[in-house]
């Protein structure tokens, strides 16, 4: 009984002591921190005042640095997407005339003619390539696709006068697709795509 | 010299360090206004260059549809557009040629020009003209009555030579754009294809 009383009294002792010191600290540290603010406002010495228009100055330059290299980014981004900006309404406008020729269709109906598109895509079409082509100015390097729906058939007409490296893959390009119906023979007619695919020359 | 080195007054130190200062904002507002200046210059380029593709689009849309049949026509006015009527140039050129068409236009001695090209086939004088060029040429005016016996890559040639010239183009006034048809003989029967006219 004697033994627990003398426990009891330690660990108040104690408690009350870490209680104290720990209130000591947080006053001082309160103090402290309110002298050097005082002492901040009141602060006559000047370490920064003589510089101060120089880090504003360099703050400007910086800002100014930042602005032009953001407007040039934006600028060169634009660049780089105007060749699709500007000529996707001529390549939609040149794949609905496309679409239209009576050269890619068959005789008895408004569809593309498979078999025209065969002879047009082919060696022997040379001519006919000729005269689909003659209505249009040579500043515009493109070339036609079409292709079936179920992608089973698929024919590519070029015009003749172009070198061979000029629809190189790597070159910047875009297209423009329209519906067509291909007439494969006279039974059977399926929905595909007639796409225009417009490379980047000096022109454009 | 000894009273020099023990002035502490340090007026060197601030009067060098108020020159950089006044040096370093003259030249931070010169690139300013330099790129205000860029930014003008850039918005008159800019509307040349959309009456350039407004003009490419009219001629094309002209061009565009049927193969074959009457011709057809429309027309265009630079004066009739909000953006031609709120360029800030004195004079603008316009020209056209078979290949494209050319605004050209200055401002403060430096010149402006805007050019884009056509995607069918342009010639830049009227349809009377053409016919009878085509009979000098090939003997028939390529009407649907007389059409031309010759090889496409002949007719297109010589086309292409015509259409080299530049004309120019009045703005205040109306510009015709006229589809008309080239009629070509060959063993095969009767083909057709389509020129834009561009006349005043």
């Amino acid at each position: 009984m004697k033994r627990g009383f003398l426990l009891l009294a330690v660990f108040s002792f104690i408690s009350n002591s870490i209680s104290n010191s720990i209130s000591n600290l947080l006053e001082s540290a309160k103090k402290s921190v309110k002298t050097n603010f005082i002492l901040m406002f009141r602060d006559e010495i000047g370490v920064l005042e003589p510089q101060a228009d120089l880090l504003s100055l360099a703050l400007g330059v910086i800002g100014f640095v930042v602005l032009a290299a953001l407007m040039s980014q934006v600028y060169l981004g634009y660049e780089d997407r105007s060749f699709a900006l500007e000529n996707y309404d001529s390549a939609s406008l040149l794949a609905e005339t496309l679409a239209g020729a009576p050269a890619l269709k068959a005789e008895s109906s408004n569809m593309l003619s498979a078999s025209a598109l065969d002879r047009l895509s082919g060696h022997e079409g040379i001519k006919e390539r000729e005269q689909l082509f003659a209505a249009f100015s040579g500043n515009y390097l493109f070339l036609v696709e079409i292709r079936t729906g179920d992608e089973r058939w698929k024919w590519r007409i070029e015009p003749n006068n172009v070198d061979s490296g000029s629809f190189k893959e790597g070159r910047e390009k875009l297209a423009a697709s329209v519906p067509v119906v291909i007439e494969l023979n006279p039974a059977e007619s399926v929905p595909g795509t007639l796409t225009v695919v417009l490379y980047k020359t000096g022109w454009n | 010299v000894r009273k020099f080195t023990d002035d502490n007054s340090a007026w060197a130190d601030f009067l060098i360090s108020k020159a950089a200062l006044i040096l370093a904002s003259i030249i931070l507002f010169a690139a300013l206004f330099h790129l205000i200046a860029g930014f003008e210059e850039l918005e008159k380029q800019e509307q040349l260059d959309f009456l350039a593709r407004d003009f490419k689009t009219a001629v094309d849309k002209a061009g565009a549809g049927n193969f074959q049949g009457a011709s057809q026509g429309a027309s265009y006015c630079f004066n009739e557009k909000e953006v031609f009527r709120a360029l800030q140039f004195d004079d603008v050129k316009i020209c056209v040629s078979g290949e494209y068409v050319c605004l050209k236009a200055e401002s403060n001695g430096r010149n402006f020009s805007a050019v884009r090209p056509f995607a069918f086939r342009i010639l830049p004088f009227e349809d009377s003209l053409l016919k009878e060029k085509l009979r000098t040429r090939f003997g028939t005016d390529g009407s649907e009555e007389a059409p031309i016996k010759a090889n496409y890559s002949e007719i297109e040639a010589f086309l292409q030579v015509l259409g080299t010239e530049e004309a120019v183009l009045d703005p205040e006034e109306k510009i015709s754009l006229k589809k008309e048809f080239v009629y070509v003989k060959d063993e095969k029967g009767v083909s057709t294809f389509g020129c834009i006219l561009i006349y005043q």
